[in-house]
């Protein structure tokens, strides 16, 4: 099998992308190895892609807003915005977004970011929790920036996030590493409460390159085995949210919480797909599912087997082209859904991912 | 210390005392010294071993026979030297973790290869000191990782990493600067680390701030 390291793409600007040479990645792919993605690279479809998505949800001073959900903000959608910009080559928009990010949401004594932002309360952040799904992505946003633009800074806020990422995020469960959802309120004594779609897999092979822990290959690992495990109903989907106890038995139902996938279960398809693993339960089940039923609706009571009245955005619908793609129900789409359809922030960033993931695998 | 592998062994081995890039006053013991230890630190460390072995109810009097200021050291206790002992498991399960351990056969294909991937990445980390004492650092200081719910680096100015396997921890209270106890110690792997102690020093205690 091919090795090869993540540290094998090289800056470009988008006008230049398909000239310069991305060294080990090709190699790596025509080898069969695991897709090792990098946020190095941008067709001029993403970029203008990118353009409509910061129009449509990005101020001027770099908050990126939840329009689906009253206009907040949150960490989440600042690490998308870092994610999109810096794949589109947009340094004035990256540089915007990471400054209201900091400013707002980020504590610097842990590294990580408050997860929620409401502008119509005083104080707009009135819960300094964090959600893991939104420093991973910041994390790795930053790492990235650093290498491609040399610009330390980045580099060094990018690393006290993936630290913080480790120090307060994980926990040991019999003999697994999980990652938490967030730093507070996830552990309920007996057992823990995780959200399957945080496990953002395409990002941890750049933050095992960044920050050398062997903790990261574990969370990828234990990770990977419990998504196989945590699969429920008729369809043996994955959950939005599910349990476990601390020996690290099986999942469960999460105590409180409905036993769907829905929006944010769809991600774990998505990030399967987007680090090449294709053959994994918890992208295959999806897209067995998608390729039964393609007008599936945006969420699917896991408990007692019924389809939801809400139909699926855009943004999930790029999702199940790219999942039934990978799991080789169906051929890899040449486009995707466009961000101009998305109704809101939400579908338009699974719609943006979901490009990314594309691009990785196609190129 | 046992290394992981051949390969560990061979890296632990080639590190000199430069590369740890030891980093405390000239005026303290080094921390890798293996000086004799004097009376007073036979007798310390009596009283600290004893008082972790009886459950940490002798470890206040341990702190209190040699520096008063043991009430500047706010939120200190008992469990804050539990913590010292659980920092040689930390260790021991870090050398499991830099052992590579193969693919659960439920990732599939693809998931051994992404994971080979990630392996391969934190590959260079383990020839270098400064990677190995980061990752030591953190897992002492994590929760998750095996580290206390409350962090040392809430309390103490200073925890050097001597060794992937020794620590040395400077116990001066980072609020007040005061120090209540200069205590250097070396661990080794689990299960009783504190029976193979190098050096335990007493350091003297500055003012109040």
């Amino acid at each position: 099998m091919a090795m090869y390291s993540y540290s094998m793409a090289v800056f470009r600007t988008p006008s230049c992308a398909r000239l310069l040479p991305r060294r080990g990645f090709l190699a790596g792919i025509a080898a069969g190895a695991a897709i090792v993605p990098s946020l190095a690279r941008a067709s001029d479809q993403f970029v203008s892609e990118w353009e409509i998505f910061r129009s449509r949800f990005v101020t001027n001073d770099g908050r990126v807003v939840d329009t689906g959900n009253g206009g907040i903000s949150h960490s989440e959608g600042q690490g998308y915005g870092l994610l999109f910009s810096l794949r589109a080559g947009d340094r004035g928009s990256f540089d915007r977004i990471l400054d209201w990010t900091d400013r707002e949401l980020r504590s610097d004594q842990t590294g990580l970011h408050a997860w929620r932002y409401d502008p119509t309360l005083s104080p707009p952040v009135s819960d300094t929790n964090n959600a893991t799904d939104g420093d991973l992505a910041i994390a790795w946003a930053l790492i990235e920036a650093g290498r491609q633009w040399q610009w330390d800074s980045y580099t060094q806020d990018g690393l006290a996030t993936a630290n913080g990422i480790l120090r307060s995020l994980t926990v040991r469960a019999g003999g697994s590493l999980l990652l938490l959802p967030g730093a507070h309120g996830f552990d309920s004594g007996d057992g823990f409460t995780l959200n399957p779609s945080y496990y953002m897999f395409p990002a941890f092979p750049a933050l095992a390159a960044a920050l050398p822990d062997p903790a990261w290959e574990q969370l990828a690992s234990n990770g990977l085995a419990l998504l196989s495990q945590a699969r429920f109903g008729r369809w043996n989907l994955p959950a939005d949210w599910f349990g476990i106890d601390r020996q690290g038995g099986s999942p469960t139902d999460a105590a409180g919480r409905e036993m769907q996938f829905s929006y944010d279960a769809v991600r774990v398809p998505l990030f399967l797909a987007w680090a090449g693993l294709d053959d994994h339960p918890a992208l295959v089940s999806p897209a067995s599912f998608w390729q039964a039923n393609p007008g599936a609706p945006a969420s699917v009571d896991l408990a007692i087997n019924e389809l939801g009245d809400d139909p699926a955005s855009s943004g999930m619908h790029a999702i199940r082209q790219v999942s039934t793609g990978a799991a080789g129900f169906a051929a890899m789409p040449d486009r995707l859904p466009s961000v101009r359809q998305a109704r809101d922030y939400y579908s338009a960033a699974l719609s943006m991912l979901a490009q990314m993931a594309l691009a990785d695998r196609t190129l | 210390m046992s290394a992981p592998d051949e390969r560990n062994a061979a890296a632990y081995a080639s590190w000199s005392d430069d590369d740890w890039d030891n980093t405390w006053d000239a005026a303290e013991p080094p921390p890798r010294s293996r000086k004799p230890r004097g009376l007073l630190s036979r007798l310390a460390f009596l009283v600290l071993a004893i008082g972790l072995l009886a459950g940490g109810s002798l470890t206040g009097l341990a702190f209190y026979s040699v520096d008063q200021t043991i009430d500047a050291f706010s939120g200190t206790s008992d469990e804050d030297l539990t913590r010292f002992v659980s920092a040689g498991e930390v260790s021991a399960q870090l050398e499991h973790d830099l052992t590579a351990q193969p693919a659960p056969a439920s990732v599939g294909a693809a998931g051994a290869r992404y994971l080979a991937s990630i392996q391969e990445n934190l590959s260079s980390a383990w020839q270098s000191p400064a990677a190995i004492r980061d990752m030591v650092k953190r897992r002492v200081l994590a929760p998750g990782l095996g580290g206390s719910e409350d962090t040392l680096a809430d309390h103490f100015s200073r925890i050097e990493v001597i060794s992937p396997t020794r620590l040395a921890i400077d116990l001066t209270d980072s609020e007040t600067n005061s120090v209540v106890i200069g205590l250097c110690l070396g661990f080794v792997t689990a299960p009783l680390p504190l029976w193979q102690v190098d050096h335990l020093a007493w350091q003297t205690p500055q003012p109040h701030c």
